[in-house]
């Protein structure tokens, strides 16, 4: 089961080193050219951090989707199961691993006025919430990976994901700021943090659930 | 011990291997008690299947020339001379048989018969 | 005997292939080839038995057991070799050893240097600089060296030239001294078979043809060659198929000895290879399809 989670790991070494040399790059680019010019838009680095560790997710696992590395993989003394759970835990510790690279390289670079400006940058939420948005992209495209393959899956993942975006942009524009989406989301708001978050981990830990499950199920019928 | 198979004759090849062994214990180049190589083993020289080897030994293990000994491995059966000659007598008996058979289909006399073995068997002194 | 294998009763549909009724027993200690033409459904079987394809009826069990309920104690004891090249193109050897190692209690580095000594194979260049045939040999390289006791390879001598493929029949030969060690491998290349089985396995359109010993094969197929004055309604009924040219016909016999008893003298008897084999019963498929 171990060997299963940290094979990925063992076998593109070389590709993971070149990818955390331009990760800490960046985040240290990013942080010296705040020097320079000051009003970089700091979402905008959220916003790269969460897609830059997202790519390598996406490129890290996409050997495992490919036929005949399923194929060889699945005839190796594992489960469907562990090669899901597997799939889904080195995903999240590539994620860990990945933003740790831009925190290192985000507080080795970083000037005390830099960091009196963006404190939100050197604490725990804000790495936190990265972490969940990747677990919550994995749970969404596990599934779509496990059923169709890497080349399908991706394709109706990415139809899905569009969608999704489509139909919140739609919502949102035709929310009525009276209408009951929005007092329940204010109401939400107004929660204490702890208990804001909370709510968010049961949820995460929910959607997470429902997607192993789901994953479990076609995976284990699927014929490689 | 000396083996050597045609793939290409009609004679199966189990029968090969068992005709070969028995010639060399009845001329005793394979002496008494002395070990065979065992069915795997012949079976790769060989390049031929295990379970053809296994046949060969079988069948030369019901005509006593050979034994097997549970984990020590297969041997050159203790020979009752005897009994060996006795075969052997048998042999010669059964293919003069079918020689009188065809001669006596082509009409050849007793006495034409003796003077071709006559000559046939002075001849090879 | 004990059975490395026993399938029983084996059904697989997918669009436009059936797999029916497929039942057969390879007993430990054995060598079984597996030949058919392409699509006959060798690879389907081999992915059934690892559980990489889900059968649909019937039951599997390796070394005994059930191959789903034990699989990962089954898949601990099997070396397995695809008809498809390595897939991690920009690794070498050593690091795809390091990969796959860990699966294997029983990994031995010293049997897969061996190996790799045995087939020249370099231990630092790139997998995708290899040959088609240095990529197989590889995977065998992999498959042999955790002391497997069941070996099953899908087209093994696929891309091989004639030199390596004797070299790995070989190899199969020597893993065979042990007589706790079974191999299935399919092929479509007869010769391979011929020279290297100890079972033959016949799958066309789905089915078994049969499944016998070598020897079995060896002495009941023959080749009977005749006038077609012999050849009739009854007589040609003894054939599993059967050719009629202007001088003469020739057909597959199942039965050396009957058929000897049907046209005596008359006929010509030669040994019908694999090849032959194969060949007729295809024919036969043809027509009654």
């Amino acid at each position: 089961m171990l060997s299963l989670i940290i094979k990925d790991f063992r076998a593109q070494k070389q590709y993971l080193l070149l990818l955390f040399i331009m990760i800490a790059g960046f985040s240290a680019g990013f942080n010296i050219a705040q020097r320079v010019e000051a009003d970089i838009e700091v979402e905008l680095y959220i916003l790269a951090v969460v897609l830059s560790t997202l790519f390598a997710s996406k490129l890290f696992t996409l050997f495992d989707f490919q036929a005949n590395a399923a194929l060889f993989f699945a005839a190796l003394p594992v489960t469907r199961k562990q090669m899901v759970i597997a799939a889904y835990s080195s995903s999240a510790l590539l994620a860990v691993v990945t933003l740790s690279v831009h925190y290192i390289a985000v507080v080795l670079s970083s000037t005390e006025l830099l960091r009196a400006e963006h404190s939100f940058m050197y604490e725990a939420p804000m790495w936190i919430f990265a972490f969940v948005i990747m677990v919550l992209t994995d749970a969404f495209s596990f599934p779509f990976s496990f059923k169709y393959g890497l080349v399908k899956g991706s394709f109706f993942y990415g139809c899905f994901f569009i969608t999704l975006i489509i139909t919140a942009i739609i919502t949102i524009n035709t929310l009525n700021p009276a209408g009951l989406i929005y007092s329940w989301f204010n109401a939400f708001l107004k929660q204490s943090p702890v208990w804001i978050i909370s709510q968010l981990i049961v949820f995460g830990i929910i959607i997470l659930g429902t997607s192993i499950f789901i994953s479990m199920r076609t995976y284990q019928g699927k014929d490689l | 011990m000396k083996i050597i198979i045609s793939n290409a004759s009609p004679e199966p090849i189990y029968q090969q291997i068992c005709s070969q062994i028995k010639t060399q214990i009845i001329s005793s180049e394979l002496e008494e008690g002395a070990p065979l190589p065992s069915i795997r083993k012949l079976a790769q020289e060989l390049h031929i299947s295990v379970i053809t080897t296994k046949r060969a030994y079988e069948e030369l293990e019901k005509e006593g020339f050979i034994d097997t000994v549970v984990g020590k491995g297969t041997f050159v059966a203790i020979q009752n001379m005897e009994l060996l000659r006795e075969k052997k007598m048998k042999s010669i008996e059964d293919q003069m048989t079918k020689l009188v058979q065809e001669a006596q289909r082509m009409g050849i006399e007793l006495a034409e018969l003796q003077e071709i073995l006559t000559i046939l068997y002075t001849e090879n002194d | 005997m004990t059975n490395a294998l026993e399938i029983t009763n084996l059904c697989k549909s997918y669009k436009g292939f059936h797999l029916q009724n497929v039942s057969f027993n390879l007993p430990t200690g054995y060598i079984m080839g597996l030949i058919g033409p392409n699509g006959a459904g060798k690879t389907t079987i081999i992915k059934t038995i690892l559980n990489l394809v889900m059968k649909q009826e019937g039951s599997i069990k390796v070394f005994g057991l059930d191959h789903q309920k034990e699989e990962v104690a089954i898949k601990k004891r099997i070396g397995f070799v695809f008809d498809t090249p390595a897939f991690y193109p920009h690794l070498n050897l050593k690091q795809l050893k390091n990969v796959v190692a860990p699966f294997y209690e029983q990994w031995d580095n010293t049997v897969f240097d061996d190996l790799l000594d045995r087939f020249t194979l370099p231990l630092n260049k790139p997998l995708k600089q290899f040959s088609r045939g240095m990529n197989m040999k590889a995977s065998i390289a992999i498959a042999l060296s955790h002391h497997a006791d069941f070996i099953i390879m899908d087209e093994p001598t696929s891309g091989l030239d004639p030199v390596v493929r004797r070299e790995m029949l070989d190899v199969l030969r020597g893993i065979m001294q042990d007589e706790n060690k079974s191999i299935l491998f399919s092929s479509h290349v007869t010769s391979d078979i011929e020279q290297a089985a100890d079972f033959i396995t016949y799958v066309n359109q789905g089915q078994v043809v049969f499944s016998k010993t070598k020897d079995d094969v060896n002495e009941s197929f023959a080749i009977v060659k005749g006038g077609n004055d012999l050849l009739n309604a009854s007589s040609a009924k003894s054939f599993v198929a059967v050719r009629e040219g202007e001088f003469g016909f020739e057909g597959l016999s199942a039965d050396v000895h009957a058929s000897k008893k049907i046209f005596g003298e008359q006929a010509v008897y030669e040994k019908a290879s694999l090849e032959d084999i194969m060949f007729y019963h295809n024919l036969k498929f043809k027509s009654t399809n």
